[in-house]
């Protein structure tokens, strides 16, 4: 579903943030990247995106990462990011929602039916009609989440969908990310996150690939956690 | 410094227009140029322009205090944008906040627009730059100094005379309309003094914030790090200088034109007062430079919305003010508080 | 209530104003705008004591406030940030032009006070106007309009964006400024020396954002064009009603009565 083939990336003048990196995700895959603050996380998920200039080749079902292909891929990959005030600019719910659905050519009322029906099924239609100010940050995350889903992605890329949430939001959270069947890369360090929604975890640190195995064999090896700047799971202790 | 309507002639407004059109078609046509005219690929440029737009917006909205004048003024930040965004950038960034003020929040008029344009956005972001700041800053002048000290010379030196530039160009502009007697001379003495001091607070401002920014983040000042900007040629110099010869005629011209006892007057006729030895022109030279100002005249009368009628029926309106005038503003008072009651009415009736 | 805030309030006040739903708000914009500026084109080109003439203008604006439901008060406070220029240039007419042009009973009126009056009428006719445009055409709408007369997509883009970051802007700059005054209490104002790093700060910050914000904007498939504000319905006499202002412009100004 995606492919990396040895791909690095830096800021003009500084040091490389991604080194060499290479991954294959399956379709359908339930995919976390963890790692301390700083250690790439992020910047692998917007090079999924064509949102760096990055060395090396990325394939997204099939398609090579390029700038011909770019609509189409940026169509098929729903990315939430870490704050997503950021993500909110119209100034009512229902019009984030709709904004990328007309763009991708959909009526205005095919893509308020639309719209509507993904807060629907995401518990938060009594949202559509709110300005996107006045809204909380468990509010506004899920409605960040509800922009993405609205375009109905093939791979969902979450950054960070639990920092800042108190645990009903975060609970809320994890059981819609539960709920969606398609393939899913959270990048967090928010390790009892990963437990409860991923099945497959990479490790990386200072921009490179450190482990790769399934959730219960990294995140409980804690000399592994450590040395990595992270700690073992709560649950786990 | 923004300029109302009321301020105004419209051959003079047209004529700023012109000038302002001119330079937002070459900014447009060398942005193009560097690709950063795609929506998509310019990730990175529109949204630091808008973030600067805003800044600059936000800064003019908040007015301080001119100490010492009773007045307040506003930052420009003209000199600001074409320093982190590069002269054309910067142009088309400032248009933006002013027709965003003008059209949103009706401050400085519409018909003016093109002489705001001009005052604050040529002369800060264009002319500001290429002739003052990148010279200094980028170490062409003053070579043996550090790039901190060179930014802040170069940030205060542009916006001291920039400012200036435009204040004596609202002064030209608005006597170029005829619509004050106000003395050319007093005019002048009322308004540089306030703008230099508008312009040494925000050369400090601007330098405060461009030396942080060259601090933290140094490519973003691309006149100093980058070593293929930085080189203002003498062509530049000499066309930039051109245009403002060019627009200042055109603007000269509706002197002559349309006030031609203002021009005399504030210019020849008040000898003893000095205000031509000020100006360095006498009757001589006044024919020299007229031939210049037929030509921009006859383009005006072509572009002018209303082409000088302001004064063809004055001598009529003189005297034709009498009792019959008085009584006729009386009847349109008399009306227009009629409509008023009965909008009043009809939207009273309408909640009901 | 601190500069930023009020800032903040006009910004709010007028946007809910445009959103209104009366007869002036559902004509086009493009019509709105080619009737205003049609206005302060006639209205700045009468003879600089052309009172009388001058003053069936006012007519214009009140018949238009009428029909356009938006408060004239808000509109009247608007007047101290444009008219100061206007006045001074005004008030300096009668210490300058003493030339007697007309009596009103034994007092003899000279033609510096009428062109004084008339500058300061122009002043407030040419803003009265432009108010009524901005309060009755929100940003979006003014961007479309913008378009169709082929403005480049990058310089809508730019407008909007500014104008959506000014808010965050204030926002940001508000709790700035409370941070600061906690640690600095009794200063007015911020010291020189922060300046640069307080707007500094301020500035790399908001670069950042907004480019994360454009990115999103991207990603959902923008590519300038904003075809989705269209749902407000523009009345089809748009362009009728805005011959006849024009033809009623042209009347006033050019047929003496």
């Amino acid at each position: 579903m995606i492919s990396f083939q040895d791909v690095s990336f830096a800021y003009p003048g500084e040091n490389n943030i991604l080194e060499g990196f290479s991954l294959d995700i399956k379709e359908g895959e339930q995919l976390a990247i963890i790692g301390a603050n700083g250690a790439g996380k992020s910047t692998i998920l917007k090079s999924v995106l064509g949102l760096l200039d990055i060395r090396g080749d990325i394939y997204i079902d099939g398609l090579k990462l390029e700038k011909k292909n770019l609509k189409q891929i940026r169509k098929s990959v729903g990315y939430v990011l870490q704050d997503s005030d950021n993500q909110m600019f119209m100034p009512k719910v229902i019009d984030d929602l709709m904004f990328g659905l007309i763009n991708y050519g959909m009526s205005q009322n095919e893509a308020k039916k639309k719209s509507e029906e993904v807060l629907q099924m995401l518990g938060i239609a009594h949202l559509a009609e709110k300005h996107n100010y006045k809204l909380s940050t468990g509010e506004k995350r899920m409605a960040a989440i509800a922009t993405v889903l609205a375009m109905e992605p093939r791979i969902m890329l979450l950054d960070e969908p639990s920092a800042a949430l108190d645990p009903s939001n975060r609970r809320k959270i994890i059981n819609t990310l539960n709920s969606l069947n398609i393939t899913k890369v959270i990048a967090t360090h928010d390790l009892d996150l990963v437990l409860d929604t991923c099945e497959r975890v990479i490790l990386i640190n200072q921009g490179r690939l450190v482990a790769d195995g399934a959730v219960k064999d990294i995140l409980t090896n804690r000399q592994l956690l450590e040395n990595n700047n992270l700690e073992l799971p709560f649950s786990m202790v | 410094m923004h300029m109302a309507d009321a301020l105004l002639a419209p051959a003079v407004a047209a004529t700023m227009y012109g000038a302002s059109l001119a330079t937002t078609g070459v900014a447009i046509y060398k942005l193009k140029k560097e690709n950063s005219f795609d929506m998509e690929d310019s990730l990175k440029k529109i949204p630091t322009m808008a973030v600067m737009s805003s800044l600059v917006f936000a800064g003019q909205m908040i007015n301080y205090t001119i100490p010492a004048t009773g007045s307040s003024g506003h930052i420009c930040g003209g000199v600001m944008l074409s320093a982190l965004l590069g002269p054309w950038s910067a142009f088309l960034s400032m248009i933006a906040v002013l027709v965003i003020q003008c059209l949103f929040f009706a401050d400085g008029g519409l018909m003016a627009l093109g002489a705001n344009v001009w005052n604050m956005s040529f002369y800060g972001c264009i002319l500001g730059y290429f002739l003052i700041f990148r010279p200094i800053a980028s170490g062409k002048i003053l070579k043996n100094v550090n790039a901190r000290s060179r930014l802040i010379i170069a940030s205060i030196a542009s916006c001291i005379i920039t400012l200036q530039l435009g204040a004596f160009s609202v002064v030209l502009e608005t006597g170029a309309s005829g619509i004050t007697e106000l003395p050319f001379g007093a005019f002048v003495a009322l308004m540089q003094p306030i703008h230099l001091a508008i312009g040494l607070v925000e050369g400090l401002a601007t330098s405060a914030i461009l030396v942080f920014v060259y601090e933290n983040r140094p490519e973003m000042i691309t006149c100093l790090t980058d070593s293929k900007e930085g080189k203002t040629s003498f062509k530049t110099t000499l066309v930039i200088l051109a245009i403002v010869a060019c627009v200042i005629a055109g603007v000269m011209s509706q002197f002559a034109s349309s006030n031609p006892d203002g021009l005399e007057w504030s210019l020849f006729g008040n000898e003893e007062a000095g205000y031509a030895a000020n100006m360095g022109l006498d009757e001589d030279d006044y024919g020299v430079q007229s031939s210049a100002a037929v030509v921009a005249d006859s383009i005006q009368s072509k572009t002018a919305f209303l082409p000088d009628y302001a004064f063809a029926n004055d001598e009529d309106n003189r005297l034709g003010t009498s009792v019959s005038g008085v009584l006729g503003s009386a009847m349109v008072a008399a009306l227009a508080a009629i409509i008023c009651l009965a909008g009043k009415i009809f939207r009273t009736k309408k909640q009901a | 209530m601190n500069k930023t805030e009020q800032a903040r309030l006009i910004i709010g006040r007028l946007s809910e104003q445009a959103e209104g739903n009366s007869i002036v708000h559902r004509i086009s914009p493009l019509c709105k705008l080619f009737i205003t500026i049609v206005f302060i084109g006639v209205t700045t080109s009468y003879g600089k004591y052309d009172l009388s003439g001058l003053f069936v203008m006012i007519l214009f604006p009140v018949i238009w406030y009428q029909f356009a439901e938006v408060s004239f008060s808000e509109c009247l406070y608007r007047l101290r940030y444009v008219m100061p220029l206007v006045v001074i240039m005004g008030l300096a007419n009668p210490f300058f032009d003493k030339e007697i042009v007309l009596y009103v009973g034994r007092v003899g009126i000279s033609g510096g006070v009428i062109s004084m009056l008339v500058l300061i009428l122009k002043g407030l006719l040419c803003l009265f106007m432009s108010y009524l445009l901005v309060a009755t055409s929100s940003i979006e709408e003014m961007c479309i309009a913008m378009r169709r007369i082929h403005i480049p997509a990058f310089f809508t883009t730019l407008i909007l964006l500014t104008f959506r970051f000014v808010t965050l802007f204030l926002e940001e700059l508000s709790v700035m400024t409370e941070a600061y005054q906690l640690r600095a209490p009794g200063q007015k104002g911020i010291q020189f020396g922060a300046w640069g790093s307080f707007l500094g700060q301020l500035i790399l910050r908001s670069v950042d954002r907004a480019q994360a914000l454009y990115e999103s904007m991207v990603l959902r498939g923008y590519s300038g064009e904003i075809s989705y504000y269209g749902y407000k319905k523009y009345s089809k006499w748009s362009v009728l009603i805005t011959v006849l202002n024009l033809c009623l412009v042209v009347l006033v100004r050019y047929v003496r009565f």
